[in-house]
């Protein structure tokens, strides 16, 4: 707080800014969704050389796509459970572009292109990291904790080490 | 390299998927043990479960600083009284030898012998120290 700030102009300004971020988040996510979708039904020449396989540009746009319309009506709703299952699609789907995009970059044809894709990727892993925050919740466990816990084995005699 | 690009973008789509299935049955998983799947209400949950937590930290540390607090002035307090009883023995031991002094002047000056002067108070008996230490 500055000293030339009142607490209740202090407190509008952090609200603007609030909606502020909300705003560009939204169209930032628009913008993917455009991405996403330009992947599935206007696939460069150069994404359908690379990778050969049409199953897996479509599972490779899939990911893009849905995971950045749900990226944008997680937030536009302020339900963070759409976004987060949505920003772990879009993530995965960053990171394959900026796979796909490694040859160009050997090349020397895309590195600008290269630097964005990765730029973009690391953007959605911060906003995961934010995430995660909602999702912990002490006490819970995960998916993961509760299939051990069901393999674990439950006996008490251990063997001994001699 | 360009023949890994096919087969790294299917693997990772496959992963990808996967991922996304762990992170809804993670999601779904907390929302069916009470978490608010709303932004402005999870924020709140958690700052008011950040604040508890602070102040239960608080009230642990404060209870540490008390106990401290008591354990110091047991410990002052012991000291004094320790220094205290060790004065009374040394003043003690002065009067008692005061005194032998004046029996010595008695019985040189006014010609009394050991029989007939007042005999030397009967003394208490002193405990031997407990066991204060295992």
């Amino acid at each position: 707080m500055t000293a030339s700030q009142t607490p209740a102009e202090h407190l509008r300004r952090h609200a603007f800014l609030g909606r502020l971020i909300w705003v560009l988040d939204l169209t930032a996510y628009a913008a993917l969704t455009y991405a996403g979708a330009q992947a599935i039904w206007a696939t460069s020449e150069y994404v359908s050389a690379t990778v050969v396989w049409a199953p897996a540009i479509a599972i490779w746009g899939t990911l893009l796509l849905v995971g950045s319309a749900g990226c944008l009506l997680g937030r536009l709703t302020r339900l963070w459970a759409i976004e987060y299952v949505s920003n772990v699609l879009a993530g995965w789907g960053a990171w394959l572009y900026v796979i796909i995009l490694i040859p160009a970059m050997l090349e020397g044809t895309s590195g600008v292109l290269f630097g964005f894709a990765v730029f973009a990727s690391l953007g959605i892993a911060r906003r995961y990291a934010e995430l995660r925050i909602f999702v912990n919740e002490p006490g819970l466990s995960g998916i993961r904790a509760r299939l051990e816990a069901a393999f674990r084995r439950r006996t008490e005699l251990t063997v001994q080490r001699r | 390299m360009e023949g890994a690009i096919p087969l790294l973008v299917a693997l990772g789509g496959g992963a990808g998927i996967g991922a996304g299935l762990k992170a809804l049955i993670d999601t779904l998983l907390a929302l069916r043990a009470g978490v608010s799947a709303r932004e402005g209400r999870r924020k709140a949950d958690i700052a008011e479960q950040r604040d508890e937590a602070l102040k239960r930290l608080e009230a642990e540390r404060g209870k540490t600083t008390a106990a401290l607090e008591v354990a110091h002035l047991e410990r002052v307090r012991a000291e004094w009284a320790t220094r205290m009883a060790q004065t009374a023995v040394r003043n003690s031991q002065r009067a008692r030898e005061h005194a032998a002094e004046l029996r010595i002047l008695l019985m040189e000056r006014a010609n009394l012998t050991r029989a007939e002067l007042p005999e030397w108070p009967k003394m208490e008996e002193t405990e031997p120290s407990p066991r204060t230490s295992s």
